[in-house]
């Protein structure tokens, strides 16, 4: 048994990124095409643009299209595809990105029309070439909402954008260039028996037929122990995926004993050995976190810390 | 009523001349359909929405009962008949059912007290079919792990079930279609005319049927065809929110103890599905209307106050909640009743819960009925059995094909199954495979789905709809 094999699980950013660090590692790609997400992302954050990077990284790699992972063991993982299942041993990285938060989560009430997307039905649909209305409602402000936004703005009469948190890495500025409306606030309540017709945040009615969720959470779908991208933490540049991706892949290569952090902030890696302590923390500019009982200012959004030798906790100060 | 909406002779007509008709293809119907479909008989189902068992059934939340209140109740009787007829069915079909029990935990030291009390009674009910057993905090600890250390005892209820619903309501049209049952889908019934050896349908969409027998199993809208063919009845109407969530949360069903059980409420319980994940409710309040299906914050509020209290911490995420509506009569019971016009004609009235679980029971009486009637069984020489549906889920290792939906572990093999054995809309080949229903919400596999059904239909994708009617989902 190979117990040094790296098994990446989903060929996005995060995935292609690992797979760069680790030549010999296998990359397992549920869709037709790899590059998840960010290949069709032409959003730039700070001069960085989702789809080049994927282009630059897809070059000379090998990916196993069409084959979805179902199964983690202690040894690897069970995959399956058109010519039946089969088991891969190693260490199995799972970076498979986020999921929506569900209505419920989001307490998101009223009836269950035709028109609501969960963003990636939604990304995935535009980009397919189909419309989803003519007046769209998203529902929350970050670096996938917007980009989503770029495309739709050309396509839609009219486009809102309700938050109630702004993005890490985009001003509001820019959702105002693309003529989008702002609308601070948190959607209560949605309204249509056949189609959406409207939905009411906790200040305002807006008539709308199309709902695109995109509040989104790190999503383990396998329970895997390593995770990279956003199955890990939810993250909006794509350069900091890249990166993040880059700290797991060096704490493999460096091993030793892993420790896995714990706190209130989000982090990735999700652990830190006695060789090799930097992660990145998720969260923007100014926020006051405690890394291992030293506080901090974060200076920019995702920063790289060093956790210091003792316990792993990393909480907001 | 419309007096003449057939005119002295229509060749049409005679072509369309059945034994039996039945109006509304929920659980009642087919289960009916499937009863008559094992004899010679030419029959035909008339359902307003595009597929089966998307009425009251929908909200259904798969779970075979065994204790209804009041033990001296139609529903209550006809629960049990129904739950013990629900394994052959399920068998033959090659429908999911898992055998399981109900816990009815007490938390507080005077529930405790009465369980004894309580057990004693349900045994004295419920009979040796559906053994009942007292158990304590140990047992409890051992065999629930996920319960709340405040559960002192519990009483457990042998005998309950978990169905794979839909695929039993898909089942069940799939073996009456092969057997010669016809079937309408999209088309309502607007007026019954009852002649002398003939009773006369139409549909809404101008399309007249006769028949010598008719069964009304309309659900909701059975008032409505009641009041069609004379006969008057008036629902109550009850909304129950579900909420599911992403796993399965115990062993068992588990309920609270109550010292004062009230019939109307359902009480709900935590419960599973047979594809693993979890389910609490349902609540009861009432709708203000048929088409009444809001979840309101009040609901899962609800839900989360009487059921939380019941686990540990870890409960998983909630994936989504949904409302359904029961057609309540005056009486709190079912009502299986010839018309008063003509003793050909049987209403099911009344299908609330437990009706899933008494179908079976339901379908035999309501065949009886029309037998006693007049209406002559003949048994088929040969029956052809439910085209088995495979799911690669159930034998992963030994499967292969391409996922499209990874929460519930969906082929695009399944999806095109679905679409060919019937489905038309995107809710359709949800229900019918279980793409699309997991924590993702359908956000990872909606649009390859439908990208898929297009094609299957040989449509273009703007052409899919949710669910029917103005339920688009995308435009060019």
């Amino acid at each position: 048994m190979d117990r040094e094999k790296i098994v990446i699980i989903g060929s996005g950013l995060a995935g292609l990124a690992l797979a760069e660090m680790f030549p010999d590692s296998i990359l397992i790609e549920v869709k037709r095409q790899p590059g998840g997400l960010f290949s069709k992302d032409n959003c730039p954050v700070s001069g960085n643009i989702g789809s080049e990077m994927i282009n630059k990284l897809l070059y000379g790699k090998k990916v196993e299209i069409e084959t979805a992972a179902y199964r983690l063991d202690s040894e690897g993982v069970w995959v399956i595809n058109r010519n039946g299942s089969k088991k891969i041993n190693g260490k199995v990285i799972l970076a498979t990105g986020f999921r929506e938060r569900t209505s419920v989560e989001l307490g998101i009430y009223g009836y269950r029309p035709a028109g609501i997307f969960p963003f990636t039905a939604a990304w995935d649909l535009v980009n397919m070439g189909y419309l989803l209305g003519e007046k769209v409602v998203i529902y929350g402000y970050n670096h996938y909402s917007l980009s989503l936004a770029s495309k739709l703005s050309k396509l839609c009469d009219k486009i809102y954008i309700v938050y109630s948190r702004e993005s890490l890495v985009h001003s509001l500025d820019e959702a105002l260039s693309l003529g989008v409306d702002l609308i601070q606030g948190r959607i209560k309540w949605v309204e249509g028996r056949d189609r959406i017709s409207l939905v009411k945040t906790d200040s305002e009615e807006i008539k709308t037929d199309a709902l695109i969720i995109a509040e989104f959470a790190p999503w383990n779908q396998l329970g895997a122990e390593f995770l990279a991208g956003n199955a890990g933490m939810i993250l909006e540049s794509p350069l900091k995926v890249v990166e993040s991706s880059m700290l797991l892949a060096e704490l493999l290569k460096t091993g030793g004993n892993m420790e896995r952090i714990r706190g209130n902030v989000p982090v990735l890696p999700k652990f830190v050995s006695e060789r090799f302590r930097k992660v990145m923390l998720g969260v923007g500019t100014g926020i006051r976190v405690t890394v291992g009982g030293h506080v901090i200012i974060t200076e920019e959004p995702y920063q790289v810390v060093e956790i210091p030798p003792g316990k792993p906790i990393v909480e907001v100060a | 009523m419309g007096k003449s909406f057939y005119t002295d002779f229509d060749p049409f007509l005679y072509m369309n001349r059945y034994d039996v008709i039945i109006i509304g293809a929920g659980i009642t119907g087919l289960m009916t359909a499937y009863k008559l479909a094992h004899h010679d008989l030419k029959i035909i189902v008339v359902e307003a929405n595009p597929e089966p068992g998307w009425g009251v059934s929908k909200g259904h939340a798969a779970v075979v009962h065994v204790v209804q209140l009041p033990f001296s109740s139609k529903k209550s009787k006809m629960a049990r008949e129904g739950n013990k007829m629900m394994e052959d069915i399920c068998r033959e079909l090659g429908v999911r059912l898992e055998r399981t029990s109900t816990l009815i935990v007490a938390t507080k030291i005077h529930h405790l007290l009465a369980l004894p009390f309580m057990a004693l009674y349900l045994r004295l009910n419920l009979g040796r079919d559906f053994p009942v057993k007292l158990r304590g905090r140990r047992y409890l600890r051992h065999e629930e792990p996920n319960l709340t250390e405040r559960a002192l005892g519990a009483i457990e209820i042998y005998g309950y079930g978990v169905v794979d619903s839909f695929d039993l309501i898909y089942a069940l049209y799939e073996f009456s279609a092969a057997n010669g049952a016809e079937f309408l889908f999209g088309e309502r019934v607007i007026d019954v005319e009852i002649g002398n050896d003939e009773i006369k349908v139409k549909t809404d969409k101008d399309r007249l049927l006769t028949s010598n027998f008719l069964v009304n199993a309309g659900g909701l809208w059975a008032d409505e065809i009641a009041g069609l063919t004379g006969d008057e009845i008036t629902f109550e109407l009850g909304k129950g929110v579900i909420l599911v969530f992403d796993r399965r949360q115990t062993k068992r069903l588990i309920s609270p103890a109550y010292l004062k059980p009230d019939p109307k409420t359902k009480g709900g319980a935590i419960m599973f599905t047979v594809e693993g994940r979890g389910l609490w409710g349902p609540n009861l309040r009432t709708a203000k209307n048929k088409e009444d299906v809001t979840v309101e914050e009040e609901d899962i509020k609800a839900l989360t106050d009487k059921f939380g209290p019941l686990l540990k911490e870890d409960l998983g995420i909630s994936i989504k909640a949904y409302a359904g509506i029961r057609p309540i009569p005056p009486e709190n019971d079912f009502r299986i009743t010839y018309s008063s016009r003509s003793r050909r004609i049987v209403h099911i009235l009344g299908t609330e819960s437990p009706a899933y679980t008494a179908s079976p029971a339901i379908a035999e009486k309501v065949v009886s009925m029309l037998a006693s009637s007049g209406l002559r069984l003949v048994p088929k020489k040969k029956v052809f059995p439910r085209e088995p549906f495979p799911r690669i889920r159930d034998n992963p290792e030994g499967g292969k094909g391409e996922i499209v939906c990874l929460c519930s572990m969906v082929t695009e093999e399944e999806i095109r199954e679905a679409v060919r054995r019937g489905s038309k809309t995107l809710q359709g080949v949800m229900f019918r495979t279980g793409a699309g229903m997991g924590i993702c919400q359908g956000g990872r596999c909606m649009a390859e789905i439908v990208r898929i059904i297009a094609e299957e239909l040989g449509t273009d994708v703007e052409e899919v709809t949710l669910r029917g009617g103005n339920t688009w989902i995308v435009r060019k």
